[in-house]
């Protein structure tokens, strides 16, 4: 039990560092401008090694790459445009703060959430 | 960081009021309870309450160095109140403290106020030893835990009104994108809320249209008369008039008469709303009052 909890110590960053850190787009994401203006994101996903064996056995072809879609909204467009590599959150929360007027606490809360949902999705990854 | 050519805000909440470095902001809260942070540090914490009976500063300050010594394993000592808050701190009957743990000090004050008998705990944790007095200063300074026109003020947030201290805070939600206050005096109930940004909120509808869809018609409740004027849209809604409905209303737990204002702050960019429910029709010049007194900063 002890080896988990090492473990997650030292995967654990404070706010001031998670704040510090600048949003890298995955390379594998495909991200298309819709009339609206808003982006759709299409991006692989890793087929789970029970369901590679069921598509299998199914007589599936298990090697075709399978895509999924997300649609942002206005705001998650915003954010989107605005990771480009070099600028760390806490930017990306002063420009998202600027543009539409919100509170500091409320853009914090909005963009940390969004950017952590893309992470877990795999679409950036955290330098 | 030079606190004093930095600007300050107000920050008032639940019958207290003081100001603060706009740096600072509010990390957690509770309905008597505030902790302000900056860059993710804490840097006061505010804990109030109304007295009855006695209050006794040697039974409270017991009681913290208590608390602290299961937190930080250090104890609390009482010292003299500091020269520069005993300039500030007028009626109050005040008692000063410090308390050090192994990574983080700090100075604090309880605060008792005989006329309204409101008892106020105040810590500043120590991130900068000099600036502390100073900032300290200015904060107890603008300390208020009453007023005398019998409103309370609230702002926090970007969003400020006064509500007749009569109504309590019932419930309250600060989400990203949308807020609410809600206040209740009996079976009377004041909603406040605020929604941001409202470009993108209008962006496929006009305000209008954003009203009619806010717009829940129970049965039996139908509304009367809508009044839309430039960016600001005012409708009421009201029992149906039907003898059943009439009888029925009393048993209805439910509030029927409602008042609803909703309105657009193009340069803040943000929508506010105010809504006064019942069961009896909410007086039109306290549903003014109430909406010239809410507004965003």
């Amino acid at each position: 039990m002890s080896v988990f909890e090492r473990k997650n110590k030292a995967l654990r960053i404070n706010r001031t560092q998670a704040l510090n850190c600048s949003p890298i787009k995955n390379t594998r994401v495909k991200a298309t401008r819709l009339d609206t203006g808003e982006v759709l994101l299409t991006y692989p996903i890793t087929i789970r090694p029970w369901i590679r064996t069921l598509a299998r056995r199914l007589g599936r072809d298990v090697n075709q790459v399978q895509l999924k879609k997300l649609q942002l909204d206005e705001l998650g467009t915003a954010v989107w445009d605005l990771i480009d590599g070099k600028r760390s959150v806490r930017q990306i929360i002063k420009r998202f703060v600027k543009r539409y007027h919100l509170q500091t606490r409320e853009a914090e809360v909005a963009v940390t959430r969004f950017v952590r949902m893309l992470g877990k999705r795999g679409l950036i990854g955290l330098k | 960081m030079n606190y004093n050519q930095s600007p300050w805000k107000d920050i008032a909440w639940n019958g207290i009021s003081f100001m603060v470095p706009a740096t600072w902001q509010v990390g957690s809260m509770a309905n008597n309870y505030l902790m302000l942070e900056e860059d993710g540090e804490p840097v006061v914490e505010v804990k109030w309450g109304q007295i009855k009976g006695g209050f006794s500063h040697e039974a409270q300050l017991r009681r913290l160095s208590s608390l602290h010594k299961k937190g930080l394993e250090k104890t609390v000592s009482k010292c003299p109140i500091p020269e520069k808050w005993k300039k500030v701190l007028g009626n109050y009957k005040a008692t000063a403290f410090s308390w050090e743990g192994k990574t983080i000090s700090g100075q604090g004050i309880i605060l008792f106020c005989p006329s309204c008998h409101n008892a106020t705990l105040i810590q500043f944790y120590r991130r900068s030893p000099a600036q502390l007095p100073e900032v300290s200063q200015r904060f107890l300074s603008t300390f208020r835990d009453h007023r005398e026109d019998k409103q309370v003020l609230w702002s926090l947030f970007g969003i400020r009104t006064k509500v007749p201290e009569a109504f309590r805070l019932q419930k309250y939600r600060f989400e990203a994108g949308g807020f609410e206050l809600i206040f209740a005096l009996k079976e009377q109930r004041i909603i406040l809320q605020r929604w941001a940004p409202a470009t993108v909120l209008l962006r496929n509808q006009n305000l209008a249209q954003l009203a009619k869809s806010m717009i829940r018609n129970p049965r039996g409740e139908v509304p009367t008369e809508i009044v839309t004027q430039d960016k600001v849209i005012e409708w009421t809604s009201a029992p149906f008039p039907n003898q059943w409905a009439h009888r029925w209303l009393p048993l209805k737990k439910k509030a029927t008469y409602q008042r609803h204002r909703l309105w657009h702050l193009e340069e803040q960019n943000c929508l506010l709303s105010v809504k006064i429910e019942g069961r009896r029709p909410p007086d039109r010049g306290f549903f003014k009052h109430i909406c010239r007194g809410y507004e965003c900063i």
